[in-house]
């Protein structure tokens, strides 16, 4: 048994396919998510499948989603229609009902939003409603899963026989309808084509129960209705003698006699609590579309949100994430700032003593001589090094002088490694006949296998314990400790570190373990260490939409978009672009008019997804030190990537024409629950971490191969100098084209390459391509200025997006050539945008010198500001591209 | 006069439809029948939004131009 699920746009129809199916279909509160239909099984009953369609207002055809709903409706012949309709709002929801009944298929009517309607004091009398539309009404709450049950129970027990005549119109229109119905039947009188050859009732291809919707729709000259008959009849006398009578077109007759008919039924199925009270929504809506502060307060919004989710709280859980989960390791509770106390102390005094002894050496003396530290005082000896200095922000110079030094060597002194193992082991290498001085001595005593024995005092029993020391364990003693985190609170090693020790111990091959920890938790890591930033942006998205202000910003911006050749309705693909822009770009598919669509598609992608935050938040954080205004600025950015990307192309002749005209529903205001606003968050942020498990993982260890391995002196092997790898060549072979953007390393230039794949990968990429000793983070940090990463950030911003939403971009296209215009439109805006910044901001600073591309820059920008203010000969015409949506 | 030149928020009945063909059918099918009270929520520079047959609709300014109040 099959049951299509109809209603009207934003009513609750995605919401309620989820409660009855099970199924985690994206909903939005603005109407337009569902573009396509989707279907699912009945959680209660596996045999009933129940289909998805998007919202309509109407059968009528009018845009493609009524048309994509009817279509099912009409030929794929469903058992049943599950008809939601929205209880506060019952007159314009019947009025598809109406329409609904009269294709002679059973009708299930769920009324939900009962508990907003119960909560306002109106009353809706479901025993009234069932006898006038001779069909079984149920009360429900999708969002609240009330009612469920008692929908799936009627389904089951669905009565076959309809009441196909529930809605009467008047005598005039039904004697129309049935002179109509004995026509398509093949009243041979009215047939256009000779039809004597036929036998009654094989005239058309109507199926019985679809003759009254199919007459009707003759009726209101539905031409792809008629269109779509074999021999349809004659039926002009019929509508000329209706209009004649109502002095209006047949269409809109009905239209009233449907609405007449709704308001007749209205009294005895209703009972309002309050009829002119103006709602909260309202009065929300006069301040937050209030004509002088709505786009002040949806700027700050937007702000807010970015601002939030990137710099701050996001930034907290982020750099947790990326330093202590896939770093060496974090503090559970306290002990965190004791150990960083001791740790700064250390490697100052560390510094000190390399700055000293260097300057000592010059000068001729041995630091391992006994009385260095006299005849360093007497020669009056003094380092130097410099140092970052936090309460400046700059670099100074540090002076040691003998008395420092000595304070210093104590700092150190209890980190240093064990006396009595180096003398053991050098003294057991010495008898085998090796030279401790030499350069090779360590790598010579592993390979001679030596093991040297020495006692040690227990620090706990105060008894002699005899240990040994191997190559390994010399060389470490060499080097000295530094300061232990677990002596100062619960440490909890990173994931690498763990990983790593786990891998020793099993003795993995060396090629395994860097796969795993320079491929994957490099890569992977890097990315999943902006989930946490993900997760605050996904919920504050979540909340600004399921609350309504998320529609009204299309209200808004539509008289922005619209001086900018854009409708508000191009909006609605741009806002869920937030999220990921594979259903934003699909999403466009509402857009009627064929030039806006095109239009909406090429640039719903340069506003920032979501895979493009850690892009994002690796710059804000690492590159510009978290302040304020990098992550909005990536924001307003896309929004002015859109406008001037329709102001630019609206003069040209492929997309002249005025954008259509606006009309959406805005959804009630309503405080969101909080389990639907987290369930929205993390269905969001669970693709993501699937995505990482998958398609960036894979790249991911591409990306470590061919940074690997690579070809040195005509042998292919694991090199060690990333430079000599295969993506080193690669890269190199495309960098010139990043190179006047300020970043033509192949590092930077390959990073930007495997975005394509996804975007997550262009952080992944610089995981792995970063990763050192220092740890990628800082790497990235030493390796950009602001400069460069905001010209890279840009750049990766508005390029062509990742291929699963290229894909969407070509399938919505149709059109190759259309295809590879958005595709090389994005990459070429993207870079001219990257280049001004690097030239203009890097000429300021004094990176970039004046050069070849700094004019190619300011000519560039100049052609910019012509195209964005020339004239638009093509004003109030009609462009050459522009046809209908018609499907 | 036409609904987009509505001075002040308030409620309005809907006289006639001025537009044609698809766009005429839609707004009749979203509610804009003649005779219906529409409730002007807010205005911003000829775009509107009205409360019609219960629910809340956001309208630009050329389609509320071929409302006749």
């Amino acid at each position: 048994m099959r049951v299509a699920l109809v209603g009207n746009p934003n009513c609750g129809k995605t919401t309620l396919f989820n409660a009855l199916t099970g199924a985690n279909q994206y909903v939005g509160n603005w109407p337009g998510v569902t573009v396509e239909k989707k279907s699912g099984k009945l959680k209660a009953d596996k045999d009933v499948e129940v289909i998805d369609l998007p919202g309509i207002y109407s059968l009528s055809p009018y845009t493609l989603e009524e048309v994509i709903a009817r279509d099912f409706l009409v030929k794929e012949d469903p058992d049943a229609i599950l008809n939601i309709i929205d209880g506060t709002n019952l007159e314009r929801n019947l009025y598809l009902t109406t329409q609904l009944l009269e294709m002679g298929i059973p009708v299930v009517v769920a009324v939900n939003m009962m508990d907003v309607v119960r909560k306002r004091g109106d009353q809706i009398n479901i025993t009234a409603l069932e006898e006038k539309l001779s069909a079984p009404v149920v009360e429900i709450s999708a969002l609240k899963n009330e009612g469920i049950d008692q929908i799936v129970n009627c389904l089951k027990s669905i009565p076959q026989t309809v009441g196909i005549e529930a809605m009467p119109y008047s005598r005039e229109v039904e004697d129309a309808i049935t002179e109509i119905i004995e026509r398509l039947q093949g009243s041979l009188e009215y047939a256009y084509t000779d039809l004597k050859e036929l036998k009654e009732g094989e005239v058309n291809n109507v199926p019985e129960h679809l003759l009254r919707f199919y007459a009707i729709k003759l009726l209101e000259k539905d031409e792809k209705i008629r269109e779509s008959l074999k021999n349809p009849p004659k039926v002009e006398d019929i509508v000329e003698r209706i209009e004649k009578k109502y002095d209006d077109d047949t269409e809109s007759v009905i239209t009233n006699e449907r609405y007449t008919w709704i308001s007749s039924i209205m009294p005895e199925v209703r009972s309002l609590n309050d009829v002119n009270a103006l709602t909260t929504s309202d009065k929300i809506d006069r301040v937050v579309t209030n004509r002088f502060l709505a786009l002040p307060i949806f700027a700050v919004v937007m702000f807010l949100v970015y601002y939030i989710s990137v710099s701050t709280v996001g930034t907290f859980a982020t750099d947790w994430a990326n330093d202590g989960v896939f770093g060496d390791g974090w503090f559970l509770g306290s002990g965190g700032d004791e150990y960083a106390e001791v740790v700064e102390e250390f490697d100052e005094a560390s510094e000190n003593i390399a700055a000293f002894d260097e300057a000592a050496i010059e000068e001729g003396l041995d630091p391992e001589s006994d009385n260095f530290l006299v005849e360093a005082e007497e020669a009056g000896i003094i380092g130097t090094y410099e140092a970052f200095d936090d309460e400046t922000g700059e670099n100074e110079l540090v002076e040691v002088d003998a008395a420092t030094y000595e304070e210093s060597l104590d700092i150190v002194a209890p980190y240093a490694g064990d006396a009595d193992a180096i003398a053991a082991f050098e003294m057991k290498a010495e008898e085998e006949g090796l030279d401790p001085e030499s350069e090779t001595f360590i790598e010579d005593a592993e390979e001679a296998g030596i093991m040297a024995e020495y006692t040690k005092v227990d620090e706990e029993t105060g008894e002699d314990v005899t240990q040994i020391v191997d190559a390994a364990a010399y060389e470490a003693e060499l080097e000295g400790g530094a300061p232990d985190p677990a002596e100062y609170g619960i440490w909890v090693p990173g994931i690498p570190v763990i990983v790593e020790e786990g891998l020793a111990a099993i003795d993995a091959a060396d090629w395994l373990t860097a796969l795993i920890l320079d491929g994957i938790i490099a890569g992977v890591g890097a990315v999943l260490g902006f989930i946490p930033q993900m997760l605050v942006l996904f919920l504050l998205l979540a909340f600004l939409e399921s609350c309504g202000y998320m529609s009204r910003i299309a209200f808004i911006l539509d008289r922005v978009f619209r001086r900018f050749g854009l409708s508000g309705k191009s909006f609605v693909p741009i806002l869920i672009g937030t999220g990921c822009g594979v259903p934003g770009v699909m999403a466009s598919r509402t857009i009627e008019n064929q030039n806006d669509r095109r239009m909406t598609v090429m640039t719903t992608t340069f506003i920032p997804c979501g895979a493009k935050l850690p892009i994002i938040a690796l710059f804000a954080a690492a590159v510009f030190g978290g302040v304020w205004w990098v992550a909005p600025s990536a924001y307003f950015l896309g929004i002015a990537a859109i406008l001037c990307t329709g102001i630019i192309l609206k003069k040209t002749r492929f997309f002249a024409g005025d954008p259509a005209p606006f009309i959406m529903e805005l959804p009630a205001y309503h405080m969101p629950t909080v389990g639907a606003v987290l369930r929205s968050m993390w269905e969001r942020a669970w693709s993501f971490i699937k995505k990482a498990g998958t398609i960036i993982l894979l790249a991911c260890i591409l990306v470590w191969f061919i940074s690997s391995y690579g070809v040195v002196d005509g042998v292919f092997m694991a090199v060690e100098d990333q430079n000599d790898s295969i993506l080193a060549v690669l890269g190199t072979l495309i960098c010139w084209i990043f190179n006047p953007l300020g970043w033509g390393d192949w590092q930077a230039a390959s990073a930007a390459v495997t975005g394509l794949i996804a975007k997550e990968n262009v952080v992944g990429t610089l995981g792995i391509l970063y990763n050192g000793d220092a740890g990628w983070y800082a790497n990235v940090q030493a390796s950009f200025t602001p400069v460069v990463a905001y010209s890279f950030l840009a750049f990766n911003l508005l390029c062509a997006p990742c291929f699963a939403a290229m894909g969407a971009i070509k399938r919505e296209m149709n059109n190759r050539k259309w295809f590879w215009a958005a595709i090389g439109y994005q990459c070429g805006l993207a870079w001219v945008v990257a280049l001004w910044i690097f030239q203009f901001a890097g000429l300021a600073t004094g990176e970039a010198t004046f050069g070849v591309f700094t004019i190619i820059a300011a000519v560039l920008a100049i052609a910019f500001i012509y195209l964005l203010f020339r004239k638009n000969k093509y004003k109030g015409k009609e462009g050459i591209s522009s046809v209908s949506a018609e499907s | 006069m036409v609904l987009a030149e509505v001075k002040k928020n308030g409620v309005y009945h809907v006289k006639q439809l001025h537009c044609m063909g698809d766009m005429h059918h839609h707004l009749e099918d979203m509610g804009f029948v003649p005779g219906e009270p529409i409730q002007v929520v807010s205005r911003i520079g000829g775009n509107l939004i009205v409360n019609v047959k219960g629910s809340r609709v956001a309208l630009a300014s050329d389609l509320a131009k071929n409302i006749v109040i």
